[in-house]
């Protein structure tokens, strides 16, 4: 949770956990409770005042107090007055499925694959674990056992990379993050060849070697932009697409409105290179339309037609 | 005294248990609670209470109407917590690895429809103990991709138990409309999958191939116990194997990392869904020839011509 302000429900949630942990554990200094819940030590001192406000009009007694001379030691402490609650109430039911989707897509991904810590975490929040099914593995879990070793230590990979127009190259990149977008993976790192930040998919990188050499400076100072896809630089290609297809939109930074008439959808999206939108339109094998320009909508003819050139089988 | 929204359903739920056996009236209630004096009428400090009893329920907190006379809520009923709310699962422990997959499992929604209550509930976990998370999977930044208008009623009608309707597109283009008892959603080779009991049997609908919005009924859902939701993984998993085929892939390409072939080139991939397959075998292009199965043969080649034509 980023640090901000939080509503009367989230500051409700918070003063429930926070009272259940200070009863568990005794008096925690407002620096560790800020840490531990994520949330500014502000929110904390709200927390801690709505659970000593918590008066019963009709009994001599509050619910709880807080412990004055811990306070002022900068540690919250409650002694229970009339309350009957010495710890936190179980998950809410969307609470728990939502933590449980999460731990399934976590499941899902192959490097998670044998995570006992994680199957006894869908055991207990998602009542009862169920296999994992996969048709095929499209990343190496030991590449990204590499990479990830790599990030932490803070050292330069060395790989052999196909882009996705097919071209090769040999890269020197300091690895800075390992994003998983669905199930695709994207190494985001500072490329020594290219003199910036760039997003490599880890499924084409090949002969991948790790190296002592400590990062750059400048892969350091790097500031990761969140959208995989580039911040929307590129040219303008004009799409539509049937319901099914409808999450081409999702994989291009979108230009404009996005548009739904007569069961499709349409809208204009940016790309780097115009061939390398061909590949992206031609898999969804004619329910996505390149209305313009002209140039894409040649490089994705061109495409399908070295494809199918490719692909002879006999009439039937 | 006044009190802030928070602090009000905080006193509420410490007051609400203090009585264990014969439940509160709502005249109780208002009487102990310093936040429904400060409401200017009656009506005001009831609306107030419906308010609250619904953030209690949000939260989990469940509470339990005892009613004196007949079967409607009235001035009469009684109010207590039920003490399954205070009941965690079993064999849930934290420890710094569990909580680090946790907060990954929380972060991995990404500001899409369920991060608040992920979020929440990962809060609310952390009151079981003062437990600092690892980090050795910092370097990864996992996003479930959920815009699927459908993802957001499925999850609720899953929580809820209630039936959902929905008109389905099958891959050949043909439409027909759902009722189904929806059970779990999980992400099976990059697809979320709504796994749902439709005409008395479990069967799973791809997201992406429902085309209406998702009506969630008031019927209550049938729910598979959990032998019976391992059954069905086991029998989708042995459908899988079952799916194999055969492509001859061009050296020194991406295909080839991609599927791995053997020294002759030819790879052997299994698959959930013939048209998904497709889907990833058309963006290699002419890296890729399908040998067997006829039918995916046929397929990518009747797509290619499609996109040929619409391009023409």
């Amino acid at each position: 949770m980023p640090k901000q302000e939080i509503d009367g429900d989230g500051l409700f949630n918070l003063a429930l956990a926070m009272v259940g942990l200070v009863l568990e554990e005794g008096g925690i200094e407002v620096p560790k409770l800020a840490a531990h819940f994520g949330v500014s030590e502000k929110v904390i001192l709200k927390a801690a005042h709505a659970i000593t406000n918590s008066e019963d009009l009709t009994s001599p007694q509050s619910h709880f107090y807080l412990d004055w001379d811990a306070f002022e030691d900068g540690i919250i402490d409650f002694s229970v007055g009339g309350a009957n609650l010495d710890h936190a109430p179980t998950l809410s039911r969307y609470q728990q499925t939502s933590l449980a989707i999460g731990l399934e897509y976590l499941a899902s991904l192959p490097e998670f694959k044998n995570n006992k810590d994680l199957a006894e975490l869908r055991t207990a929040l998602s009542g009862g674990v169920t296999q994992r099914v996969v048709a095929h593995e499209s990343v190496d879990v030991a590449e990204l056992d590499l990479l990830r070793d790599a990030i932490l230590a803070e050292q330069r990979v060395e790989f052999d990379y196909i882009n996705q127009l097919g071209k090769k190259s040999q890269r020197k990149v300091d690895p800075l993050r390992i994003d998983l977008v669905g199930n695709k993976h994207y190494l985001r790192g500072y490329c020594l060849d290219a003199k910036e930040l760039r997003t490599f998919r880890i499924e084409r990188l090949s002969n991948l070697t790790g190296t002592k050499t400590a990062i750059s400076a400048e892969a350091k100072q790097a500031a990761i932009p969140e959208e995989v896809y580039g911040t929307g630089e590129g040219e303008i290609v004009e799409l539509s697409a049937e319901n099914q297809a409808g999450e081409i939109f999702w994989n291009f930074p979108v230009a404009g409105a996005i548009t739904k008439k007569d069961g499709k959808i349409y809208g204009a999206i940016r790309v780097g290179n115009i061939a390398a939108i061909a590949r992206h339109v031609v898999r969804y094998g004619g329910a996505v339309e390149v209305i313009s320009p002209e140039s894409a909508r040649q490089a994705v003819r061109d495409f399908a037609a070295k494809s199918l050139d490719g692909n002879q089988v006999s009439e039937e | 005294m006044k009190q802030s929204p928070a602090e009000r359903l905080f006193t509420l739920t410490c007051y609400l248990l203090s009585t264990e056996i014969k439940g509160l009236s709502k005249q109780d209630i208002y009487r102990a609670v310093p936040g429904y004096q400060e409401a200017k009428s009656q009506d005001a400090v009831d609306r107030l209470f419906e308010r609250d009893k619904k953030s209690l329920k949000d939260a989990g907190i469940q509470l339990e109407v005892i009613n004196n006379f007949g079967f409607d809520e009235g001035d009469t009923a009684r109010y207590r917590i039920a003490k399954e709310s205070f009941q965690w699962p079993k064999g849930l422990t934290l420890d710094s690895a569990k909580m680090q997959l946790l907060e990954l499992a929380a972060k991995s929604w990404n500001n899409q429809v369920l991060e608040g209550s992920a979020q929440s509930g990962l809060t609310r976990l952390k009151s079981l103990g003062l437990v600092a998370s690892n980090t050795d999977l910092t370097p990864f930044t996992p996003r479930l991709l959920t815009r699927h208008a459908a993802f957001a009623p499925l999850a609720r009608a899953i929580d809820t138990g209630a039936q959902v309707a929905f008109r389905y597109q099958k891959p050949d283009g043909s439409l027909s409309d759902r009722i189904v008892d929806p059970q779990s959603l999980r992400q099976i080779e990059g697809q979320w999958v709504l796994l749902a009991i439709h005409d008395g049997q479990a069967k799973n609908f791809l997201l992406r191939r429902i085309v209406s919005d998702v009506a969630v009924l008031e019927a209550e859902a049938k729910r598979l116990n959990s032998a019976e939701l391992q059954q069905v993984e086991q029998e989708l998993n042995d459908f899988v194997r079952g799916n194999l085929a055969t492509i001859k892939v061009t050296a020194d390409t991406e295909a080839q990392l991609a599927l791995n072939p053997d020294q002759n080139g030819i790879a052997k991939i299994n698959f959930m869904d013939e048209a998904l397959l497709a889907e990833d075998l058309l963006e290699f292009g002419s890296d890729v020839e399908v040998i067997e199965p006829d039918s995916l043969k046929r397929r990518i080649r009747a797509s290619l011509k499609a996109v040929m034509k619409q391009h023409a």
